[in-house]
């Protein structure tokens, strides 16, 4: 491949301390570099917006959610037909996008990584054969472990050495990247048609808390000094009140000694639908200023937004009972799955809608966190795709982030609860360009571990996106346009090689997919495994020899192996 | 109003879809430029002009555009789908999704129309004068919505799952339907004047919404239940207005008749209307 010079574009590089300089991008063998051959292709981003790559750390783009969202939905995809071109695929694309347009689209935006957030370890082959066919994006899974049979088993126990052991066997066996929790004991009683009300609930025949589960499991994740911290969707999402077991959630983690080199103990996924204040729907208020407040004051915590956007989108979450809860109040279609001994989800459809007035808090509630919260390096944007709404709406969430008077003008056209029940009227803050940089690549890199993404430093991959933005001349008041050029990159450059030219796709190599390699000790992992073999043999589907997903899955594979902290 | 005529040449074997004959499509262009409007064949892209020999005139708007297939098109999808405005005749057959999503205008079928014709349809009026296919007026599969306005009147029978999701909007069938009207319906009218075969109504939801049967009925779902024997006067405003407006004379016929009602789907919770008339 030949090298990349980008020429004289404005950087933004937060992780680096650049902050709109004008300045040269060299890339070598697929990383920035210090120098290149007099021979190297010019990139001429004069006057132009030069990123990192950008970094989505909770999206659903592969396995078996997002596949019974596609199979019950082909009004979503009638809308939205997306043709063949000389070098991409015909597909589909809106709420529930075909594996080839995910991958395309997310190109299109400056995107080059992205997480697939909940992997049922029973559907691990499926979501890494999905992920080989979405090209061009770098990817990884995170493997649902909040409901697990033998999680539960060994919090249950109390032996968090076992823990710590079926964690990397099932990080290894799935080829999964990060610890994922959904509604910890919520799912498993939901198995017996009921859910956990709050932290201190427990789970039918385990008699363990959620409490107890998630202050295990984000013990063991940082004694195995994983990554990314615990990946956690917190009880009673979609609840009026709920802002309340966020903060508990939040405090109970609070005390656990992070991992080498980091300070968060919890990351808080799609957080708006987790900061509801009021009884019920119908009083409904944000709680967005407590979660922000307490976040504020806490270190040990990261959280991503789960912004909602005003569209016809798809609900999907390893939530069951918060599924069926959402099919009730809707009435649309719904699908429960249950994954045996492992985990559970649903799909709703679900129309977020200007005039709804839970639905205009909801909206409110999501910005309330990115504006409040001071850091830009502990909230991150996403919209849960395609629980909020589809990916390809982050240039409108940047825009609203960027600029007050986009916010003030569709404020005008939404139901008033959004005035009165939220404090975002009374919010002036506008995000930097340094600062959407940040939390769409910086941050999100740095708080999955991922060190050479991000970033433009020497020696970082060679991921980089160029809009055509001039961002010294931008104003606020001109959002559209930041919109407009967001979403279509004047360049995407994945690994040294340009993906994306003015918008279109020129190029679809298979990114990478990252899992972890966490060693156990060997008569630990002997014991362990002996153990979870007999309960295998007992209730499974599936031979535990048959379990683990073979190398022939990950074609692209790269293993991250992490040496964690073993008392025996 | 000015006509613009279309005769079908030789048509391919494979369906030729079409959905660039309709007034809009059409209205504000040149005789060259619709010649040169892209039909499909499979995965291959033609030009209207190498199926169809075009003559006559092309209005400044849509609404002042007359549309006149002469010659049958049994093969060809989507005459006048999506329409807004204007009138469109076929004299002759139409292949599947005639009138799908038309929102405006009038479009007639001389003869039969296939399947799918004036699925989810917004507006307008489709008329067909032969028989049409399964899913009249339905719901694409998925959608939550079929037809949300227009009239669709239909001469002779209809096949499956005619006014599926049907949401607004009026159905008269002069002739038998086939099993499965007004399945999950959530409002709309629907008039038939044939014999209603099994199942009409399933897990309708109600929302005003009613299937008059004027010409016998198969047997009605079990979660139905009767409530009453009446002869209701917004039925004779309706029939009046059918008659008068629509010329649909069987209407007529039936002015002083009384009904016998049920209420369901009582198996969703449904409040929809089957009014079965008396003898
Ligand atoms: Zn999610």
């Amino acid at each position: 491949m030949e090298d990349l010079k980008i020429k004289g574009g404005y950087v933004y590089d937060p992780l680096n301390g650049v902050d709109g300089d004008a300045m040269d991008v060299l890339i070598s063998g697929g990383k920035v570099v210090e120098k290149v051959g007099r021979d190297a292709k010019v990139i001429d981003a004069k006057g132009k917006l030069v990123m990192a790559g950008g970094v989505d750390l909770h999206s659903h783009i592969a396995g078996s959610k997002i596949n019974i969202g596609r199979l019950m939905r082909p009004e979503d995809h009638r809308k939205d037909v997306v043709p063949r071109t000389r070098v991409t695929r015909a597909g589909v694309g809106y709420s529930c996008p075909s594996t080839f347009v995910a991958g395309y689209r997310y190109a299109q935006m400056g995107y080059t990584a992205v997480m697939e957030a909940a992997m049922p370890p029973l559907g691990a082959r499926h979501v890494h054969e999905e992920l080989n066919d979405t090209p061009i994006i770098d990817k990884s899974a995170f493997t649902l472990f909040g409901n697990n049979h033998f999680t539960l088993k060994y919090v249950k126990e109390g032996d968090l050495e076992k823990l710590k052991a079926f964690i990397s066997w099932l990080l290894r066996a799935t080829r999964g990247y990060a610890v994922k929790i959904v509604n910890p004991g919520g799912v498993e009683n939901w198995k017996w048609g009921k859910n956990v009300g709050g932290l201190d609930d427990l789970v039918y025949n385990y008699e363990v808390s959620p409490r107890q589960i998630v202050t295990m499991l984000a013990q063991a994740n940082e004694e195995l000094g994983l990554p990314h911290t615990i990946h956690l969707h917190c009880n009673n999402l979609g609840v009026p009140g709920n802002y309340e077991t966020t903060i508990d959630t939040m405090e109970a983690v609070k005390g656990i000694r992070p991992a080498d080199g980091r300070k968060a103990t919890v990351h808080v996924v799609h957080c708006q639908f987790n900061s509801l204040d009021g009884d019920n729907w119908m009083n409904v208020k944000s709680g967005a200023s407590k979660v922000a407040k307490y976040v504020n004051a806490n270190e040990h915590v990261t959280l991503d937004l789960g912004q909602a956007i005003f569209t016809d989108t798809t609900t999907m979450t390893g939530d069951g009972p918060w599924q069926f809860r959402l099919w009730n109040i809707t009435g649309n279609k719904w699908v429960n799955s249950d994954v045996e001994m492992e985990a559970g989800a649903g799909v709703v459809p679900y129309t977020f809608k200007k005039d709804n007035p839970a639905n205009a808090i909801q909206w409110g509630i999501g910005l309330e966190l990115a504006l409040l919260i001071e850091d830009p390096w502990r909230v991150y944007m996403t919209t849960d795709h395609p629980n909020g709404g589809p990916f390809t709406f982050y240039p409108t969430v940047i825009s609203w982030l960027m600029s007050r008077q986009a916010r003030t003008d569709l404020m005008r056209e939404m139901n008033k609860s959004v005035l009165r029940r939220t404090t975002l009227p009374n919010i002036y803050r506008e995000y930097t360009f340094g600062e959407i940089a940040t939390v769409t690549r910086a941050a999100t890199a740095k708080a999955l571990g991922l060190k050479d993404k991000g970033h433009l430093g020497i020696g970082a991959d060679g991921d980089v996106s160029v809009y055509h933005l001039d961002p010294t001349a931008w104003r606020p008041s001109m959002y559209r346009d930041l919109e407009k050029s967001l979403a279509r990159a004047a360049y995407t450059v994945k690994g040294g090689e340009i993906v994306v030219k003015d918008g279109v796709v020129t190029a679809t190599p298979l990114g990478s997919t990252f899992w972890v390699d966490s060693k156990i000790p060997e008569k630990l992992e002997a014991e362990v495994m002996k153990e979870i073999e007999a309960d295998f043999d007992k209730y499974y589907t599936v031979g535990f020899r048959n379990y683990p997903v073979e190398d022939a899955y990950l074609p692209t594979g790269v293993r991250m192996e992490t040496k964690g902290r073993w008392a025996r | 109003m000015k006509e613009l005529v279309l005769k079908p040449k030789k048509l391919p074997e494979l369906p030729l879809e079409a959905e660039v004959i309709t007034p809009d499509s059409v209205a504000g262009k040149t005789l060259k430029e619709v010649k040169a409007l892209p039909v499909y064949v499979g995965n291959t892209v033609h030009e209207l002009g190498d199926y169809f020999d075009v003559k006559g005139e092309t209005a400044e708007t849509p609404s002042d555009q007359l549309v006149a297939i002469q010659g049958e098109c049994g093969n060809v999808k989507y005459i006048g789908a999506g329409m807004t405005a204007g009138r469109l005749i076929v004299e002759g057959c139409v292949g599947m999704h005639a009138g799908a999503e038309m929102e405006g205008g009038e479009l007639i079928v001389t003869g039969s129309a296939s399947n799918w014709a004036g699925a989810e349809m917004k507006g307008g009026l489709l008329r067909i004068h032969g028989d049409a296919g399964h899913q009249l007026g339905a719901a694409y599969r998925g959608s939550p919505e079929g037809m949300t306005g227009g009239v669709i009147v239909v001469g002779g029978d209809v096949g499956l799952e005619a006014g599926a999701f049907m949401r607004r909007g009026m159905l008269i069938i002069h002739g038998n339907v086939d099993s499965f009207l007004g399945v999950h319906m959530n409002g709309g009218e629907v008039f038939v004047f044939g014999k209603v075969a099994r199942r009409f109504g399933a897990e309708a939801k109600g929302n005003g919404g009613f299937i008059a049967c004027f010409g016998g009925v198969e047997s009605i779902l079990p979660t139905y239940v009767y409530d009453t024997t009446f002869r209701p006067d917004f039925m004779k405003l309706y029939l009046r207005q059918l008659r008068d407006q629509l010329g649909i004379e069987a209407a007529g016929k039936f002015l002083e008749a009384s009904f016998k009602r049920y209420r369901g789907d009582i198996a969703v919770g449904g409040t929809a209307e089957i009014l079965v008339v008396e003898p």
